[in-house]
């Protein structure tokens, strides 16, 4: 009868800690604690409509812009960077001169003490475009050619490597887009800009990261379930306008996206998104509240 | 008559640079089959035409800049 209950009693004891085990393991990433506010990695995929501008702070507090949105997108960028304490921005990356990732970048030229600028080796003719050469000529400034396999960052614990174009597309410049990893110890993030598939299957390098900024605003020319396994992101982020005239995200992305049961965030939706990484763990903060359950 | 720049079309919106720096959408299918990025064209009488020859000089204008500020 004692050898009984013991049994019973050692298999619950099991039991429970089996179950634990399995709640903490199962926890979802953003209830990690992250660690002190200093060595923090903060990404910011700022709402910035139809578009794309993400700005990066970096542990040892230098500073990284992926692209500035429209060309009324100017003020809205300098605001936020200058909100969050800076003046300075030391890597300036235009991923390709579509007005919706250069429009704004003019202005961010002439508002801030700019360090480094990479562009792809492609370009277009837009007075858009020519403007924002013709800003940086006059704040004598150069620009470096985004070539694959560089790094612009490359320290021990923060890497950012630039994957792509590993070729030039001159007639679409989308597949022209500068492809960025960038790692911060344990943690990854994959930035494509508007790739398409076509150059994202170019890359021979590790594309896998934790978080991934959804190409091309979401379109299906930049998404397909073989590019999600390779990246294998816990976190996908849309950057797109709310309503905007070209069904972005598309709704195909978006079923890849949940059945592939990544965490999706999207800008039209919960506005500016806020990435933090501790080198260890990554926590998620959305400037509109979301709701008590997730899509 | 007016002149535009193409910057990009997305799915069959063609999104056009207007001589004032700014933005206009149109159905993709009402500029020549040929049109590429950057194109100027030409709109008149309810017609697009590519430019060519401006087309050019603004490549090679453009160009010449962003060769001029390489690193």
């Amino acid at each position: 009868m004692n050898n009984t209950i013991k049994k019973i009693k050692s298999s619950l004891i099991l039991i429970l800690i089996a179950v634990t085990a399995f709640f903490v393991g199962c926890a979802p990433f953003h209830f990690y604690q992250i660690s002190e506010e200093e060595n923090l990695l903060k990404i910011h995929f700022i709402d910035v409509g139809q578009g794309d501008s993400t700005f990066i702070e970096l542990p040892d507090s230098t500073t990284m812009l992926i692209d500035a949105g429209e060309k009324s997108c100017g003020d809205i960028i300098t605001e936020y960077i200058a909100s969050q304490g800076y003046n300075k921005i030391d890597y300036l990356i235009a991923t390709h001169p579509h007005s919706d990732h250069i429009g704004g970048m003019a202005k961010i030229v002439e508002n801030f003490e700019i360090e480094k600028i990479y562009m792809p080796d492609v370009d277009t003719d837009t007075r858009t475009y020519e403007t924002l050469l013709e800003t940086i000529a006059d704040n004598n400034l150069k620009i470096k050619t985004a070539k694959f396999g560089n790094y612009v960052i490359d320290s021990t614990d923060i890497k950012a490597k630039i994957l792509a174009p590993v070729t030039i597309d001159e007639d679409n410049l989308n597949n022209s887009s500068v492809v960025i990893k960038l790692e911060y110890e344990d943690t990854s993030f994959l930035f494509t800009g508007d790739a398409e598939l076509e150059e994202l299957e170019a890359i021979t390098e590790e594309v896998y990261a934790d978080v991934l900024k959804v190409g091309h605003h979401g379109s299906v020319t930049s998404t397909n379930e073989d590019f999600l396994s390779r990246v294998n992101p816990s976190i996908s982020v849309i950057s797109c306008g709310k309503n905007n005239e070209y069904g972005h995200p598309h709704k195909e992305v978006m079923k890849y996206l949940k059945d592939y049961e990544t965490d999706i965030y999207r800008t039209d939706e919960d506005g500016t998104i806020i990435v933090f990484s501790d080198g260890k763990n990554i926590v998620v903060e959305t400037e509109i509240e979301r709701g008590s359950y997730f899509e | 008559m007016n002149k535009y720049i193409l910057d990009r079309i997305e799915s069959n919106i063609a999104i056009l640079e207007t001589e004032k720096g700014e933005f206009i959408n149109i159905s993709s299918s009402l500029l020549p089959d040929n049109t590429n990025e950057g194109d100027v064209v030409l709109f008149d009488n309810g017609e697009y035409t590519i430019l060519s020859d401006e087309t050019n000089k603004r490549k090679k204008r453009i160009k010449n800049l962003r060769n001029s500020l390489r690193e």
